[in-house]
């Protein structure tokens, strides 16, 4: 008992230093969950019967893998399509609007001779072109967030 | 890997994994996710998993990884799990004592005091019984941290297991 004692004392030392082996910290879970604990060590005690509890602690034995969970991920290329695609025709329109409205603007404007009326039309002009632009680029982040949405939506379902 | 041999890891990794992910994000339905997940994931990558030498230890930082991304999905504040558990050395107050008490009826509290990745590294090697190399790998740190991580855990809970019982708790 004296020994056992001792040596658990040692033992104990070196767990609290981190300096145990697998085999020596096994040896201490013994020692603390069996009946004969030296009164001078019980304090110890609770730590070594939770440590034995805690291994015993299971995963619900209903648990199973869903493989077909992972089939979800699959759809992501599918994502990056359908932002893509949105990108893409959100652009050809926003270039195409433009591009018809410069024209049309150049043949009503025709040449200018006074260089302040021509800087005021120039300077009207890009506003105009800046103000599509935000347009445009306000409607594809609105397409994107349906896209997104949508997305959730499969996720979800799936 | 086949679905035998898939089979056979599941059943034989599912509960330690699920032990550690619990410690990370403590609750049981979240840990279940997690290893659900990281099952999944090797299920994906098979032909990867093929050349991995030690498979329950990548499964372990996989699990670990997930885990750390729910609970700061979920803003759960893993920085603010550092403080330790400190009792007054005059005469306690009942609340004190009580809170002593629990501690000492619970390790668990007292696990829940330290920072992450003390509790992590407690989890792998007291409970999981893993070893210094095994714990490098799980955990991508260096050696020197995984000890110190360790010695520093046992101490707060040596600290505490004594202050209350110099309290007679």
């Amino acid at each position: 008992m004296l020994m056992d004692y001792k040596k658990i004392q040692i033992l104990l030392e070196k767990y609290w230093d981190g300096k145990t082996s697998l085999e020596e910290e096994k040896t201490l879970r013994d020692y603390f969950n069996s009946e004969t604990i030296d009164k001078n060590l019980i304090q110890y005690k609770s730590l070594f019967n939770f440590i034995k509890k805690e291994q015993k602690i299971k995963i619900n034995p209903s648990f199973s893998i869903d493989l077909n969970k992972g089939k979800v991920r699959n759809l992501s290329w599918k994502r990056y399509l359908a932002v893509a695609c949105v990108f893409l025709i959100s652009g050809f329109f926003i270039w195409n609007f433009n591009a018809e409205k410069t024209n049309h603007d150049i043949a009503q404007i025709g040449e200018i001779e006074n260089p302040e009326e021509a800087y005021q039309i120039a300077k009207e002009a890009l506003y105009l072109v800046s103000m599509k632009l935000n347009h445009g680029t306000s409607k594809a982040s609105e397409k994107i967030n349906k896209v997104k949405d949508i997305n959730r939506f499969i996720k979800y379902k799936k | 890997m086949n679905m035998k041999d898939f089979t056979h890891t599941v059943n034989s990794l599912r509960d330690s994994l699920f032990r550690f992910s619990l410690r990370i994000v403590g609750k049981t339905d979240e840990a279940e996710d997690v290893v659900q997940e990281v099952f999944i994931k090797m299920w994906q990558k098979r032909k990867d998993f093929a050349t991995v030498i030690n498979t329950e230890a990548m499964l372990m930082r996989m699990v670990r990884n997930l885990s750390i991304d729910k609970i700061r999905s979920k803003h759960h504040g893993v920085e603010t799990m550092g403080a330790t558990l400190e009792y007054t050395m005059e005469t306690p107050s009942p609340e004190a004592q009580t809170e002593a008490k629990d501690a000492l009826d619970n390790i668990g509290k007292i696990l829940l005091l330290l920072p992450m990745k003390q509790q992590m590294v407690f989890q792998l090697r007291d409970i999981e019984q893993k070893t210094y190399d095994e714990i490098v790998e799980i955990m991508e740190i260096p050696m020197n941290q995984v000890k110190v991580n360790l010695h520093r855990a046992r101490q707060t809970i040596r600290q505490n297991l004594l202050k209350a019982d110099a309290y007679g708790l």
